[in-house]
């Protein structure tokens, strides 16, 4: 027992004689946080203790005794646990360990807590402080100023994005797509004796109802040769619709080129998408094309 | 007395001037505040009118008006109370966090709840990796050179991992916090320097008008995260010269290190700008005729090794974990150079600077006019400490030697500004002055309290009101300005699509074909696209995109005229063995000349842009549909996805008609 002893003991609240133990036991109950559904709840309390607690602590074993002002110590202490969380990822990776919310939580746990009895010594050991209750309405009214800009910050900041979330924004614009759907192409697609169905999908995101036409061909070395009948269709708005083509095995054993088109009907300037493979006959050789 | 306010300012204050005592006539302070809360209400809702216009039109310069009125009604009253002399110094701070909050709206409200700009989807795709893989340094297709520097990403990741949000939301709180404790490390800095709060909490209001301070340090950038690290291991580097030999000295200078290690760990150009202020400060800390006084040696020694460990762990990070950042790096400064050279001897002419910009002629015009005003502050500045080293205010030893090293980092910006005209160093220059600025603002800000303690003075009202009424305006005028100088419109304004926009090429059919990609083939697939197309695909579609270059030429591709062979084929051969499986083309190319000018990457052959103002991409982008090693397997209205058969198989066609009927059906 000593004349710091006495003065720490005399400094009053159990919080100012050995904060950096509470701030670790505040760290250790981040994993009760894990409880908490995930999302905006949780980050309450979650977010300040990952973003304050280890650069506190670091402070605090760095530059115990030294008054720093409290916005500085505030910014200095989310800054250094960003650090740490960083340097918590480093080492993970380093020891070939998955980054995940467990192994870091454990890290960062490893690096608080030697913080925080570094930051406890000196603590201790540090040159009597002054009694507790000087300075502390000073304090308190700096506090106080930071926290209401922050509140206020925060809720014209969040105001305004409600609000601008909340006006009407213009429509997106709409859109139409063609691709084909079950078996992935993956260059020429063998035809067996008894044919093949190629399913496609169509999907409408537009306003209103529009009518198609699906025609179906297949080109060789160059002019296109029809390949089934065409068919009309209407899709309304927010629609998908699934298609398919059917094909017999392709003659002889030279490949050809399916093409699917789809033409909107009714414009002056009708748009048109189309989607294609190449297909063989799986029992023909390909020399038998030449002949 | 605290450390790095009182203690530091009372060694040698800049306002002795003898003025009257503050008058305390704030005895409605409620009214007041009633008056600012409606300012800051108004403002907030005029940028909100802004956006709303913004987003139905392209070129409406209404959104102009009304963004700075709701920016100056922000900004304007709160600057006011900082500047007053009434003001406490805990007021002061809590206004400078008021003004940090504020300030982040513009890009928030950009789009609330997705990324936006180019890099911040490079940066979503890192954080991801590291969520999904449980590892760091995946690669990033979008900008590779992200992925080697995981300080922002873990971070993320370990408050996404922590608090279950998601990681734009994680990604909007870590800058948010980032971007009130840059604002609040310039002061921090400025009164660690010697200033007083009100001097210093005016030089962080000062380096808030800086190019990149609205927008481009508030995306999700590495940049955001390092700027702020950068200024407070400034903070702790100055506190540490300032301190006592001792404990405390050592103290500051294990605060440094951490610091320093992670800028090293966050930005690369960063982290050299962070060890050159420290090597320039440490230089001025060398030289007699500034700093020689008692202890100056140990506190030079102190500057140097905390300089020296720096550049050693950027170094040593360089070296083994981020090798490519110096190829990276060096194109910039070394076209940058060479232009600006072609252009002092007349053999190339420079940039036109805001030929392109969809601003109005107003915010050209104080683009130039905040360089003036800079000037003009600066030369004010350096008149100031002329009379206080001339007054014996400002005597020899470290706060003399630390202002001087400041003082020349923030001329650094004048001579910067030059490289605006090239096109290469134009982007390097713009960066350039978030870190010039902090020397800016510190060697400005004096000279600004001087000029309002000297309106103060000024017997008759109507002068005093004259004198504040223009120092408002130039604010007003540095405050658009800077900004304008910074960021094209099309990156600050939300708005309808604008092809060849890395701020506004998403569109929903771009997400519906990105995540019909991913449904349909799974995530990490080889695919060669545009710029614009790929920073989605990229990003939420999961795939890896190829980085077009001269070595790896994936334009060729669309340049081949039909009925030409597609090529080269040493790029079919290198697509082929790379396990390159998927193009995916926008039709746009072919009719469209990108906004900022490049279809897929900067160092792109001009030639894609033809002289008549047409792309070279017009008439050649059919080809796809007949190639027959290609197979279109989706199209939307802009978009066609081919899968790429390679190596090209010689299969033979039918060439003659043949009975073959199939059947089509649908619902």
């Amino acid at each position: 027992m000593d004349a710091n002893d006495n003065s720490v003991r005399r400094s009053g609240t159990p919080w100012r004689v050995a904060w950096p133990c509470w701030l670790l036991v505040l760290f250790a109950c981040l994993a009760v946080t894990r409880m908490l559904p995930a999302g905006e709840g949780r980050a309450v309390v979650a977010a300040p203790i990952l973003l304050a607690v280890p650069g506190a602590l670091t402070l605090g074993a760095l530059l115990a005794g030294r008054n720093l002002a409290g916005v500085w110590f505030g910014c200095l202490a989310a800054l250094l646990s960003m650090i740490w969380a960083a340097f918590a990822s480093l080492a993970l990776y380093v020891l070939h360990m998955s980054i995940t919310a467990e192994s870091t939580y454990w890290c960062l746990l490893l690096i608080c807590a030697p913080l925080a009895a570094m930051a406890q010594v000196r603590l201790i050991r540090g040159r009597p402080g002054p009694p507790a209750d000087v300075g502390a309405d000073r304090l308190r009214v700096k506090a106080g100023y930071s926290l209401a800009a922050v509140v206020a910050g925060v809720a014209l900041l969040a105001g305004g994005t409600y609000g601008y979330l909340h006006v009407p924004h213009p429509v997106p614009v709409g859109y139409t797509w063609i691709a084909w759907s079950g078996a992935q192409v993956q260059g020429i697609i063998p035809v067996g004796g008894s044919g093949i169905t190629m399913p496609f999908e169509i999907e409408h995101q537009q306003a209103d109802t529009a009518a198609f036409r699906l025609t179906a061909v297949w080109t060789g070395a160059d002019r296109q040769h029809s390949l089934a009948r065409p068919v009309t269709m209407r899709i309304g708005p927010d629609q998908t619709m699934r298609g398919a083509l059917a094909i017999p095995p392709p003659p002889g054993g030279c490949t050809y080129r399916i093409v699917v088109t789809m033409t909107e009907l009714g414009q002056v300037q009708p748009q048109s998408w189309s989607i294609n493979a190449d297909v063989r006959h799986q029992g023909q050789r390909q020399n038998a094309c030449a002949s | 007395m605290t450390l790095g306010t009182n203690r530091v300012a009372a060694d040698w204050q800049w306002n002795r001037s003898r003025l009257a005592p503050a008058p305390r006539s704030w005895k409605n302070v409620a009214g007041m505040a009633v008056a600012i809360a409606i300012c800051e209400i108004m403002g907030m809702e005029f940028l909100l009118i802004s956006y709303s216009i913004a987003q139905t039109t392209t070129s409406n310069q209404a959104e102009f008006a009304w963004f700075w009125i709701g920016m100056i009604l922000i900004e304007l009253p709160l600057v006011g109370i900082i500047v007053n002399r009434v003001s406490s110094e805990a007021a002061r701070y809590a206004l400078l966090i008021l003004l940090g909050i504020l300030t982040y709206a513009p890009k928030l409200l950009r789009d609330p709840t997705s990324p936006d700009y180019h890099d911040e989807f490079a940066h979503w795709r890192d954080v991801y990796d590291i969520i999904a893989t449980g590892k760091l340094f995946q690669p990033v297709p979008i900008v590779p050179i992200v992925s080697r520097y995981p300080g922002l990403h873990s971070t993320v990741a370990a408050l996404v991992n922590a608090t279950g949000l998601t990681i734009w939301q994680g990604a909007t709180l870590l800058i948010l916090m980032l971007h009130v404790t840059l604002l609040l490390g310039i002061a921090a800095l400025a009164q660690s320097i010697g200033f007083d709060s009100r001097t210093a909490a005016l030089a962080a209001v000062m380096y808030s008008f800086n190019s990149s301070f609205l927008y481009f340090d508030t995306e999700f950038g590495y940049e955001s995260m390092a700027i702020t690290l950068l200024v407070w291991a400034l903070f702790s580097f100055v506190q540490a010269i300032r301190a006592e030999p001792g404990r405390g000295r050592a103290a500051w200078c294990g605060v440094t290190v951490l610091l320093s290690a992670g800028t090293a760990v966050t930005h690369h150009l960063s982290a050299i700008n962070l060890a050159v202020i420290m090597g320039m400060v440490s230089l001025a800390l060398s030289i007699p005729a500034l700093a020689r006084r008692q202890g100056w040696v140990r506190a030079a020694v102190t500057a140097w090794t905390l300089t020296l460990i720096t550049g050693l762990s950027i170094a040593g990070w360089i070296h083994f974990v981020a090798p490519g950042t110096v190829a990276y790096l060096s194109p910039y400064l070394g076209s940058g150079l060479s232009e600006l050279m072609q252009l002092a001897t007349g053999s190339s002419g420079g940039r036109q600077l805001f030929s392109a910009s969809l601003s109005p002629w107003w915010e050209h015009q104080a683009g130039f006019g905040v360089t003036v005003i800079a000037f003009a502050a600066a030369i004010a500045g350096l008149l100031l400490i002329r009379n206080r080293i001339k007054g014996g205010l400002l005597p020899r030893g470290r706060p003399r030697s630390i202002l001087i090293g400041f003082t020349a980092l923030g001329l650094i910006y004048f001579p910067s500004t030059l490289f605006v005209l090239s096109p290469a160093g134009a982007e390097g220059a713009r960066r350039s002055w978030a870190i010039s600025w902090i020397g800016l603002a510190i060697l400005t800000a004096p000279a600004a309290v001087w000029l309002l303690d000297w309106a103060e003075r000024r017997v008759r009202a109507l002068h005093r009101i004259s004198i504040r009424t223009s120092l408002a305006v130039l604010l007003a005028i540095a405050l658009v300005g800077g900004t304008a100088a910074g960021l094209d419109p099309s990156y600050r304004f939300p708005g309808p699509f604008l092809y060849g926009s890395d701020a506004r090429s998403e569109t929903p059919e771009l997400d519906a074909m990105s995540q019909w990609f991913l449904s349909r083939f799974g995530p990490g697939n080889n695919i060669v696209t545009d710029r614009y197309t790929g920073l989605i695909i990229a990003s939420y579609g999961l795939q890896d995109t190829a980085n077009p270059s001269a070595g790896f030429p994936t334009y060729d591709l669309y340049l081949d005229k039909p009925g030409q062979p597609i090529g080269p084929a040493f790029l079919l051969e290198e697509l082929g063995s790379s396990n390159y499986l998927y193009l995916i083309v926008d039709k746009r190319m072919a009719f469209d000349i990108p906004h900022v000018g490049v279809y897929f990457e900067p160092d792109e052959p001009s030639s894609f842009v033809l002289p008549d103002g047409q792309p070279e991409f017009e008439g050649r982008l059919g080809k796809f549909n007949t190639a027959l090693w290609m197979d279109k397997v989706f199209q939307s209205d802009n978009y066609s996805v081919y899968r790429m058969n390679l190596p090209a198989a010689s299969d033979t066609y039918q060439d003659h008609a043949v009975e073959f009927q199939g059947r089509l059906s649908v619902g």
